[in-house]
């Protein structure tokens, strides 16, 4: 049977038309990346800066900086997470949603398999009980990911609702000194506005 | 034709358009592997799990919008072209579109804006236009795939639909790793529950929809000005990014927000469905009709020819087996007759109606051949049920 529709595109549009879908998709895959390259993402964080983590009022910590610290502004999510660098010291504070309470017991063989994820030799050392400065009890343990080492910590939220997560990573050179700042923020993260 | 889909095109295809689509298609698929092979290492089980809700929500969905084509549904190619467009080539480029210009926002209005309104100012122009662009490719193509705004339409929905069930995917994929891997595939099935069965109705299917529709009105050649065709083409694929904001707007807020946004975005596509419908089953029965004066469609075939049913029941009785093939192939050449006539403005469609009116005419003289042939005159023919005169 003769198909009706056995023809060719539109002969005019049958170079320009393709090619302008090409740059269309270029544009859109390249150029947004490439003028956020020229956008300086890091913003330098005024000392004593308290920050709120978490989609709503009942699922909230908050966390306070010292000085030196930097913003990682296209990696910072204010409702899910936040990306920090003090020096050669990466700081992420993630929110984790529990869908179920008794989902609080898997966090840490979670987080175990969360850092497999782009590295899969990183290692996760065993949880070790951590105590916030406003009082948060918490599990801290080492980290080895990327060729960086660092710490872990999750401080399960109230009601075991939800957790949050602090991740440090820095080259294995890195000094006792630099790391102080790092334990400070760690230690800073509170469930109450009032504490932070 | 066939009830499960018209035939393939058929027709010569564009070298540099079929390029530009493959390329485009093993780019994105690149870009989803390269980010996302690692979570499927490392979740294996729950990863399969989210790839079969993938392949059961892409199976339902893919016969839905193929089936609301008045008459005939589209080629499986074609329609199979639009899908893996939508789940490689759109989804793939959409992740470094969204997150360069996500960063933008987050760089120059600051994180809080990002984070409230990042999606809303995001989203609906990247992914509308990488989406719209499978629906420009596809006519580029193969452009006698588009007859009507309303094959746009459906072409739409398709391309929407493989966005929508690999977004589906790499969001369950993502949900994992929000919610601590602390449950994977309880974190999968909670994400697929939420955006297939209750945001699915209204989510990238129906705006592109109708964004395809407006394709469908520029290319299909009706004889309209170039700058009308062009404004309602540009008109909907506006309106594509304004459901696309209002679905990602962070108002109204909480479920009922949701649902509100669910319910708008559906209507205002079954909205466009039922126009470009009307319209195109309107121009059907007035090209049928008026190829009654040739002979090619009888009154009585015009009447059963739009529908799916109609055409079965003329085929099926007690006739013998070479009277239905002839009377299917002589239901698909007054299809493609009608096709062929339905663009006002298409300068081939005379040569071409003149040619399938000719072989009409060639399959109904074999076809009494076959019924005047001893053995084979079926018993109860005519007036059997459905039975017409052919």
């Amino acid at each position: 049977m003769t198909d009706a529709r056995i023809r060719s595109g539109p002969r005019r549009a049958r170079w320009w038309g393709p090619l302008a879908v090409a740059a269309v998709l270029v544009l859109l895959a390249g150029g947004w990346p490439l003028i956020g390259s020229w956008i300086a993402g890091d913003k330098r964080i005024t000392s004593g800066t308290v920050f709120r983590v978490g989609p709503d009022e009942h699922h909230r910590a908050w966390f306070r900086v010292g000085s030196g610290w930097t913003l990682d502004r296209a990696a910072t999510t204010p409702s899910r997470v936040f990306v920090l660098r003090h020096g050669d010291v990466d700081l992420s504070i993630a929110y984790i949603s529990l869908p179920r309470a008794e989902d609080a017991d898997a966090l840490w063989s979670g987080l175990r398999e969360t850092v497999r994820v782009g590295d899969r030799d990183a290692r996760l050392g065993p949880p070790g009980p951590v105590t916030a400065d406003a009082g948060a009890p918490g599990m801290a343990g080492t980290l080895t990911r990327d060729g960086d080492t660092g710490r872990a910590v999750i401080y399960p939220g109230p009601e075991d609702a939800f957790a949050i997560r602090l991740i440090a990573l820095a080259p294995p050179d890195t000094t006792d000194p630099e790391w102080l700042p790092v334990g400070d923020v760690m230690r800073s993260l509170t469930f109450t506005e009032a504490a932070a | 034709m066939s009830a499960d889909g018209a035939r393939p095109a058929g027709e010569r295809l564009a070298p540099i358009a079929v390029t530009v689509a493959v390329l485009a298609c093993l780019f994105g698929l690149g870009v989803l592997a390269y980010a996302y092979h690692d979570l499927v290492r490392v979740f294996p089980a729950a990863a399969a799990l989210a790839g079969f809700l993938l392949l059961l929500t892409l199976g339902v969905g893919y016969l839905l919008p193929r089936r609301f084509r008045p008459v005939v549904a589209p080629a499986h190619v074609t329609s199979l072209m639009c899908v893996g467009w939508g789940m490689t080539a759109a989804t793939g480029c959409a992740i470094p579109a969204n997150t360069g210009l996500g960063g933008i926002w987050a760089k120059t209005l600051g994180v809080d804006f990002a984070d409230t309104w990042g999606a809303a100012s995001t989203a609906p122009f990247n992914e509308e236009t990488l989406k719209l662009c499978g629906v420009l490719i596809l006519a580029l193509i193969a452009s006698r795939a588009i007859h009507a705004p309303i094959d746009g339409w459906v072409y739409g929905a398709l391309v929407g639909l493989g966005f929508q069930v690999m977004e589906n995917l790499l969001y369950a994929l993502n949900t994992i790793l929000l919610d601590g891997a602390t449950d994977p595939g309880a974190s999968v099935d909670a994400s697929f529950v939420a955006r297939a069965a209750i945001t699915g109705w209204g989510s990238h299917w129906a705006m592109s929809a109708v964004a395809g529709t407006g394709i469908g009105y520029l290319v299909a050649r009706d004889g309209r000005p170039l700058g009308r065709r062009v404004a309602v083409a540009v008109g909907c694929w506006m309106t594509a990014m304004g459901m696309h904001w209002f679905f990602d707007a962070p108002l109204p807020p909480g479920w009922r927000g949701t649902v509100l946004k669910v319910a708008v975005n559906l209507a205002i596509a079954l909205l466009v469905y039922r126009t470009a419908r009307r319209h195109y089953l309107a121009r059907f029965r007035e090209v049928a009709a008026e190829e009654a004066t040739t002979g090619a469609i009888r009154p009585e075939e015009a009447a059963l020819l739009p529908h799916r049913y109609g055409r079965r029941q003329a085929r099926g009785g007690s006739r013998p087996r070479p009277a239905r093939v002839l009377i299917g192939e002589i239901e698909n050449a007054q299809l493609a007759l009608v096709a062929a006539r339905i663009p006002h403005a298409d300068p081939q469609s005379r040569t071409l109606a003149e040619g399938l009116r000719e072989e009409i005419a060639t399959l109904r003289s074999h076809l009494r051949g076959s019924r005047a042939g001893p053995p084979s005159r079926p018993t109860g023919e005519p007036g059997g049920p459905g039975a017409r005169r052919l």
